[in-house]
Parts: structure tokens; C-alpha cells; sequence
């Protein structure tokens, strides 16, 4: 049997008991634990079992994921949401459709200091919601920007995802953050022109609301000073290169942590609240981590990564097709699987081939960096299409009377603008890379 | 994905499923500690190199096996509140009993992997202690890691019974 | 052509682990062409699958174990990676050991069988080499004297290297080696000692400014020890003749071999650096002198360090300068 039949068989497994609703880190585990075993038996599988969780758990640049899952939960209990979302408003909620505009601006600025798209879409749908109700906006359009908008909260650096992403593929975090920060702006961007064309073609969907003085505006501005000076020390240390990807994250949360601490929002076991939210964030992605290990282990095994990426190199398809077929096999499996759950699953199968082929003459450092900030983009769509899409969930968990198509619906508009984003970023790669050349 | 929201939690009900709630938010508390702990190090650790041209040694390694402790005591608080994901796409439309039987099985396995793994973890503990590993720069053993692991996955077995227990129930109805 | 292959019952297939990526010296210079070497002189029933930048799982301080339990038939590694379990082989990291790397691998592979058996029991080590000698990378200014490194953020690669840039005055800065760049290029350290031959892989030659190296008739400023051992039951279980091709790529002679692979890297490295126009400074025997006996505590830490396991330190280290000298001739 060859490499690739072997890997063929164990993702049908895996499928099959996914479909049972086993845990995807069990289903990972168990596909990989059953795989090694048949190759190599059960000795080495128990002597590799010795340490494994601790070889996973105990990398440096892992340690990043549950300081920025914290620093998350502080930003979320100190109250950071409804300062940015009424800074927007301030500026841009008079215009038509300027309150879900304002909504995707603030969930831009939540996301640079925050490392998930969950939290995102939770506190900014707590803030944001009410208000575009308020203002009688359609019910798609508002719920629809919150779900799309929460995606930035990944999009926008720090992102837990692209740091997973940098782990696989041994990959310079602060570059790929760097990466990301054009693309994760454009996202924004692209969501706010996705808004005003939907206005444009439905006027009473996004009614205007008031104007605001100048002095209101800088008024609402003053409160989101803490943001701005988390995002320039985290952020600006990773790229100016004055402290690690690490370093940068525990200075975030420490410092997000005071500002929830002065503003009263650790009080009431207000601590105890954001570590609780952060194990369970944590403990879920952990899992997959182990298992996602053991499953790879068993994969490089089969050496069917290797003999895959040599078939497709043999093959003489050109490049660009390879790298399409690998977006919509992405796009399919986002529609029922979670955006770490693929990454963890099929980069180590997809990088080798991406590795392999030529795309504008990249070298492989930029070749790396760009396909990473399109893997992650791609997989983050899963996240508010159909069947399964986290934040479109979360969101009508928040506004019971919506119903979940109308929600659904509500998305198209940014699946649009992603679409055209994700085209843009394949055949312009100087938008993910320009900022690192320019530092480097 | 059924991914519940820790705050959307019900506390179980039962002098067992309360003990163990308690245990599991005991440990989730311990690796909040020992998180926050390693990012006040962390801090501490570059003040000192950018103010007095002392970083704190070793501290690169402290960070790792920080977390890798915190991580683990964070999986048994995460099966309690039911947040390890799942994919429910395919058996959307089952009827409650089918599901509850496939949730208490896939319970019983999680539970099988954690006390598997928490075995092996045990043996790979004495083997370490036997052996004297430690880290590079400041000798610190690297067993001492292990001790808050193998309970952590211990309790995440416990954990994953109880759920299964808890599903179990709701096969008859 | 299917006559003269050996039928797939006979081939042995050896699953060989190391941490570094496919570009490396030690996966292109020596393991791939040792695979190779082993492959012809079985007539093809040996065959290496490498597994390389730890694709099997774990990480790199896990490997001497992964030996042991046959989790990996082959690993290459470094006992330095698990502080405190090879504290006597550590000798040849101390200050001021090493001559050439040929002629120090040779007398590690020697030191290891006559005094340090104990310490590798649970493994079949193939060879034992070390890397060139490492000097000095800096930014701002070269190294000419121990005054040159007072209060200076270096990055070294080791525990013992650690307690000798603090006893020389430096400020030693532990952080793994995929920072390094990072960190040299924004100032958050103002240079690091490696060997050459890694200069390139980290970009070391764009990012630092001065390369200051040990006058040559000196002893090299440190050096590591790196393993290539076998699972002891993988071994046992081979065929005679098969044993015979491992033994005849093991040993002293593959060891030395080992040693030249990276006695060879260094050059190409250090002109890479001379033709950046980057100036390679000689620190003169004079003032190594001083570093010598500046550094002298490192040595006496070791030998205290393996006194408290009943080693007769001052005999080994009498005894691993006796091996280099000898092999150094
Ligand atoms: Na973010
Ligand atoms: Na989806």
C-alpha cells in the first residue's frame, strides 16, 4: 500500500468518527494512536505516549496562545468593547449603514489586541446589537456584520491561528503577524464597502443615526486611549523586534489586565471569570494540539505529505490551479469542521505541495508567509458559512428572534467581499508581503 | 461544533458531579495561576534586560514548562463545561436518544485516551526522575513538569466519565 | 533490475530521526551521505527512511530516548539537550578544549569507551563528534580583550557557555537558537557565539558586523557533543552481515569523519563572511590567557558538578585533554 492510500484511509476514519460525534482531539488521537500502531506497533506507541504531552505542550511560542486567550477575557471584563464601538459611532454612525460599519470597525479594534474570533464576536455582539436594534436596522444586516465582523478578531494580528500556523510550518510569528496586518485592514475595509453598497441597494436596512460634535468625537476617542497603547506596545514590540512574539503577549496581558483591574472589571471574581474562560478556550485547542500530533507523527510515518506533494509536482498541473482545488477543499471542510481544526489537519499535508511549486518566483520564506495569511483567511470563512458557522451561532444566540437564516443570509454581502479580498491577495502577493520586506 | 460558553454552563447537580466541578475548577484556577505567574516573569524578565542589562536566567525555559503545566490543568475545567469540540453537522437531525448514546460512548473514549495518556505520563515521570534530565540552564528536573500532568489527566478521565455517566442517563427519555 | 535487488524480506528499512530541516549540513553532509554509504555496502538491504526537523514528534531533548525505546532506530542529537544526564561527556564543552573538530570527535568517540560507557548504556551511539569551534558575532564593535565584553547581551548556546560569558564579563542571554536573528537585528542582543558553520543558516553574516575569533594556535573558546546512536534491540536484531556494514560506519573512524564534515563547513562559512567585508578579528594568545584563567571557575563547577556523582573529575578531564592532544599530532 502506498503512502497516500494509507493517509486516504485514515481520513475516512477520522471522518467517520467525527460523523459519531467523538471529540476532534480524541478522533485525532484515536486515527493516529490505531495508524501508528498497524506501522510500527505497540511498544514505540506507548514509549512515544510517555512524553508527547509534554513535548506539545511545553514550546516556547506555544505559551503566546493562552496569554493572548487572557489578555482576550481581561479586554472583555474591562469593558474595552463599548468605548471603541461608541468611538466608531462617534465618527461614522450618521452616515447610512454607519452603525454596522461602526460595529465592523470596532470589532477591527477589539481584534488587535484580542487573539480570537469567538470573543470578538461575543463582547462586540453584546455592545453592538442592542444598539443596531435600536436604530431599527434589518435584522440580517445587523446580525450579518457582527458574525462577518468577529472574523476580524482572528484576521487582525494577534492571531492564535496564524501562530499555530507559524508552529507547523516553523515560520517567524512577528513576519506572519507583520503579514497580516494589511490583509487583516483590507478585511475591515472590505466589509465596510460590503455595507455600503448593501444600503446603497436597500436604504431602509441601515438607517443613519445622529451626528455627533466634534468635541463628542473626541470625548468617545479619549476612552479608547488603553487600546491604542496595548495594540502599539504588543504589536509595535513584535514588529520594531523589541521583544519576542512571548514577551509581547505577557506585557499585552499584563497590561490588559490593569486596565480591567482599574476599571473595576476583575472585581466580583472577575479574575476567577476570565481564567475560567480562558481554560475552556485553552483546553479545546490543547486537545486538538495532542492529537493533531499524533495523527501527523503517524502521517509523516505513511510519507504520504512527501509522496502527495512529489504526485502533484510530478503531475505538471500549473500552480495556481493546485492552490485553488487546496482553497476549496478548505472551504468545504470550513463548512462543518472549526478554522484550528483544519489548520492543524491539513497544513502539514498542503504545505509540502505549496512548498514545492513556483508562484511569482517567491522565495520559500515568502512563499510560506503568503499562502499562510490566505490559509487563514480561507479557513476563517468557515466561520459564518452554512451548515456549521461558529460566529453566525453566537451571534443568534444573542438575538433570539432572528432566525439563523436570516443570519445566514445576512452573511452574503461579506462572503462577497472576502471572495474578492482572498483573489487579490493570490495574485497581488506583495499586499501580504510588502510590510515584511519593508522591515526586514 | 458543540461548543458550549462557560458562562451557559449548568453546575451539576449531585454531591459526585459537585465534587468533581470543584476539583476541575480547582485545577483551571492552579493553571490560571501558574499563567499568570509566567507572564509577570515574563515582564519582569524584560524590564531587567532593557533597564539593567539583566534578564532573569533560564527564563526562556521557565515559560515552557509554565506552560505546559498551565495548558494541562486547563483540559479536565474544559470537559466539564463540555467545551472539547465536537462536529454535530452529520447527526443534526437524530433523534435525542440516538444522540445520547453516541455522546456517551464518544465520553467513554475521551475518557479512555485521558487515563491512557495519564498512565503513560506516570512511566515517563519515573523514567525522567531515574534519569536526572533536566533543563539546560537552570537544572531545573524536568519530572517536576509532570507531577501537576498526570493528575490533570487523571481528572480529565474522571471528567469525561462523569459527562458519560450524565449522558447516559438521558438514553432512556 | 529486479534480480539484483535484495527480496523485501531481507531489506531492513532504519527510520532515522534528527531535529534540523533538510538544508542542514548535518542532514545533507553527513546523515544522508552515511545512509547512502550504508545502503551501497549492503548491497541495498540496509535502507534509511529520514525523518528530519523532528517529523516523528517530540522535541529535540526528547531524541536520546526515542533511541532507547525504538520509538526512532537512529537518532542524532546532542546530550547537552538533557542537562544533567551526561554530565561527564560534558568535559569536551568546558572553555579552551577543543583543537580541530576530526581530531576532538576522534577523542570523544576514544574518551566515551574507556571512562563514559555508563552514561550512553541505553543506546548503541554510531559515532560522537563536535562542531567547529565557536567565536564571537558582534554588532557594534569586535572582541580584541575581556574589557570588550563587559555588560555585552550574548546569546550562548549552553549551560556551561552560560557561566563562562558571565565569568569573562558578559552578560550571557539564553534563548533558542530561531530568535537569534530577531533579536540581533533590533538590539535586544548585541551579538552571539556559534560556530561557523551555523553562520549562514541564522544569517548571522548580514546581521552582525564583527566576527572575532581565538588566535589558531589556541584551544577553541567552546565546542558541543553531538550523538548518532542506534536502538540497542534494532541493532541486536540484524543479520550478521548487516551488523558488520553498521560497525564498519561506526566508531572512531566515522566519528573523525563526522568531525572533518564540520571542520569543512566552517570554511565556506567564514569566507561567506570576508566577502560581506565583515573584518575577522584574531584575539591573541596573550589575552586568551587571561580569559583562561578568568574562566577557570567553569571547569572547577564541572568538576564539583561530577564529584557529587562520585566521578573522579580531575583524572577524565586529565584524561580528555590527553585524547585531543594525541589526536591532535
Ligand atoms: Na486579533
Ligand atoms: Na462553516
Amino acid at each position: 500500500m502506498t503512502g497516500i492510500q494509507t493517509g486516504l484511509i485514515a481520513f475516512g476514519v477520522l471522518i467517520g468518527l467525527l460523523a459519531l460525534r467523538i471529540h476532534v482531539g480524541v478522533a485525532m488521537l484515536a486515527t493516529g494512536i490505531g495508524g501508528y500502531v498497524m506501522l510500527i506497533g505497540w511498544g514505540p506507541l506507548l514509549a512515544y505516549l510517555k512524553n508527547a504531552a509534554y513535548g506539545r505542550y511545553s514550546v516556547y511560542d506555544l505559551s503566546v496562545v493562552p496569554l493572548f486567550l487572557l489578555m482576550g477575557q481581561f479586554a472583555l471584563r474591562g469593558g474595552l468593547s463599548k468605548g471603541l464601538f461608541d468611538a466608531a459611532n462617534a465618527f461614522i454612525g450618521h452616515w447610512r449603514g454607519g452603525i454596522a460599519m461602526g460595529s465592523v470597525g470596532a470589532c477591527a479594534g477589539f481584534g488587535a489586541i484580542c487573539g480570537s474570533s469567538l470573543a470578538t464576536a461575543t463582547t462586540m455582539g453584546q455592545v453592538a446589537l442592542p444598539e443596531l436594534r435600536r436604530h431599527n436596522y434589518a435584522p440580517g444586516l445587523a446580525t450579518g456584520a457582527l458574525a462577518a465582523g468577529g472574523t476580524l478578531g482572528i484576521l487582525i494580528p494577534p492571531s492564535v491561528v496564524l501562530v499555530i500556523y507559524a508552529i507547523l510550518t516553523e515560520q517567524n510569528i512577528a513576519k506572519l503577524f507583520l503579514a497580516a496586518f494589511v490583509p487583516g485592514v483590507l478585511a475591515a475595509i472590505g466589509y465596510m464597502l460590503a455595507i455600503m453598497v448593501y444600503v446603497r441597494i436597500y436604504p431602509e436596512a441601515g438607517p443613519a443615526g445622529h451626528r455627533r460634535t466634534w468635541r463628542e468625537r473626541m470625548r468617545a476617542l479619549g476612552s479608547i486611549w488603553q487600546v491604542i497603547a496595548i495594540f502599539i506596545i504588543v504589536i509595535g514590540g513584535i514588529y520594531g523586534g523589541f521583544f519576542t512574539p512571548t514577551e509581547a503577549a505577557a506585557i499585552g496581558t499584563i497590561a490588559t489586565g490593569a486596565v480591567a483591574l482599574t476599571r473595576g472589571g476583575l472585581r466580583n471574581g472577575g479574575w476567577i471569570a476570565c481564567v475560567y474562560g480562558t481554560a475552556q478556550a485553552t483546553g479545546m485547542i490543547f486537545l486538538i494540539l495532542l492529537g493533531a500530533d499524533v495523527l501527523n507523527v503517524f502521517l509523516a510515518l505513511t510519507q504520504m505529505p512527501a509522496e502527495l506533494a512529489d504526485w502533484v509536482i510530478g503531475s505538471g498541473l500549473p500552480p495556481l490551479a493546485v492552490l485553488f482545488v487546496i482553497f476549496v477543499i478548505l472551504l468545504v471542510l470550513g463548512c462543518i469542521m472549526d478554522s484550528l481544526s483544519m489548520i492543524l489537519l491539513m497544513v502539514p499535508i498542503f504545505f509540502p505541495i505549496i512548498m514545492g511549486l513556483d508562484f511569482f518566483g517567491l522565495d520559500s520564506t515568502e512563499k510560506a508567509i503568503w499562502f499562510g495569511i490566505m490559509a487563514l483567511m480561507v479557513v476563517e470563512i468557515g466561520l459564518i458559512t452554512p451548515p456549521v458557522g461558529m460566529n453566525v451561532y453566537i451571534i443568534n444566540g444573542l438575538a433570539r428572534d432572528v432566525p439563523m437564516g436570516v443570519t445566514f443570509r445576512g452573511v452574503i454581502p461579506f462572503l462577497c467581499s472576502d471572495a474578492v479580498r482572498i483573489l487579490l491577495l493570490v495574485f497581488f502577493p506583495s499586499i501580504s508581503l510588502f510590510m515584511v520586506r519593508w522591515f526586514a | 461544533m458543540g461548543e458550549a460558553l462557560a458562562h451557559e454552563h449548568v453546575r451539576p447537580a449531585g454531591p459526585l458531579g459537585r465534587a468533581l466541578d470543584l476539583a476541575c475548577r480547582g485545577f483551571a484556577l492552579g493553571g490560571g495561576l501558574v499563567l499568570s505567574a509566567m507572564a509577570l516573569m515574563s515582564v519582569a524578565s524584560i524590564v531587567g534586560r532593557a533597564a539593567f542589562g539583566k534578564p532573569i536566567t533560564g527564563d526562556f525555559e521557565l515559560v515552557q514548562m509554565g506552560c505546559a503545566i498551565s495548558v494541562t490543568m486547563f483540559l479536565p475545567f474544559c470537559q466539564m463545561v463540555r467545551g472539547h469540540i465536537i462536529v454535530d453537522f452529520f447527526t443534526a437531525r437524530m433523534p435525542p436518544r440516538v444522540l445520547a448514546i453516541l455522546d456517551t460512548a464518544a465520553s467513554v473514549l475521551l475518557a479512555a485516551v485521558a487515563f491512557l495518556v495519564a498512565w503513560r505520563l506516570a512511566i515517563g515521570l519515573q523514567e525522567l526522575r531515574g534519569s536526572g534530565d533536566s533543563s539546560m540552564i537552570l537544572r531545573v528536573p524536568t519530572w517536576y513538569a509532570y507531577v501537576p500532568m498526570v493528575p490533570s489527566f487523571v481528572l480529565l478521565g474522571l471528567a469525561a466519565l462523569y459527562t458519560a455517566f450524565v449522558n447516559a442517563l438521558k438514553v432512556p427519555a | 533490475v529486479a534480480a539484483t535487488l535484495p527480496a523485501a524480506a531481507e531489506q531492513v528499512t532504519l527510520r532515522v530521526h534528527h531535529f534540523l530541516p533538510t538544508g542542514s549540513t548535518a542532514h545533507a553532509k553527513f546523515i544522508t551521505p552515511w545512509c547512502d554509504k550504508i545502503n551501497k555496502e549492503s548491497a541495498g538491504k540496509l535502507k534509511c527512511q529520514i525523518f528530519p526537523a523532528m517529523q516523528l514528534g517530540g522535541k529535540p531533548p526528547q531524541l536520546i530516548d526515542q533511541a532507547r525505546d525504538g520509538i526512532a532506530d537512529i537518532v542524532w542529537t546532542l546530550p547537552g539537550y538533557s542537562a544533567g544526564r551526561f554530565p561527564v561527556v560534558e568535559v569536551f564543552e568546558l572553555p579552551f578544549m577543543m583543537t580541530s573538530a576530526e581530531a576532538t570527535s576522534r577523542a570523544v568517540w576514544d574518551f566515551v569507551q574507556a571512562h563514559d560507557q555508563a552514561e550512553f548504556k541505553d543506546v548503541r551511539p554510531l559515532a560522537f563528534h563536535v562542531h567547529g569551534a565557536g567565536h564571537f558575532f558582534t554588532v557594534k564593535a569586535p572582541i580584541t580583550s575581556m574589557a570588550d565584553l563587559s555588560g555585552l547581551k550574548l546569546r550562548a548556546p549552553t549551560r556551561l557557555t552560560n557561566m563562562m560569558l558571565g565569568s569573562l564579563g558578559a552578560t550571557p542571554v539564553g534563548m533558542p537558537v530561531p530568535q537569534v536573528p530577531e533579536a540581533l537585528s533590533k538590539g535586544v542582543i548585541d551579538g552571539a557565539i556559534i560556530p561557523y558553520e551555523v553562520v549562514p543558516a541564522i544569517k548571522v553574516h548580514e546581521l552582525t558586523k564583527f566576527a572575532s575569533e581565538g588566535d589558531p594556535s589556541y584551544r577553541g573558546l567552546y565546542t558541543t557533543v553531538f550523538v548518532f546512536a542506534m536502538n540497542p534491540a534494532k541493532y541486536d536484531s540484524l543479520p550478521d552481515d548487516l551488523k558488520k556494514v553498521i560497525d564498519a560506519n561506526s566508531g572512531a573512524e566515522t566519528s573523525a569523519w563526522i568531525g572533518k564534515v564540520w571542520d569543512e563547513a566552517d570554511g565556506p562559512a567564514r569566507q561567506r563572511l570576508v566577502e560581506r567585508g565583515n573584518p575577522v578579528n584574531v584575539i591573541p594568545a596573550a589575552e586568551l590567557d587571561k580569559w583562561k584563567a578568568a574562566s577557570a571557575s567553569v571547569t572547577e563547577a564541572w568538576l564539583k558538578d561530577v564529584a557529587s556523582k562520585g566521578v573522579d573529575g580531575p583524572a577524565l578531564l586529565d584524561a580528555a585533554r590527553t585524547l585531543i592532544d594525541q589526536h591532535s599530532k
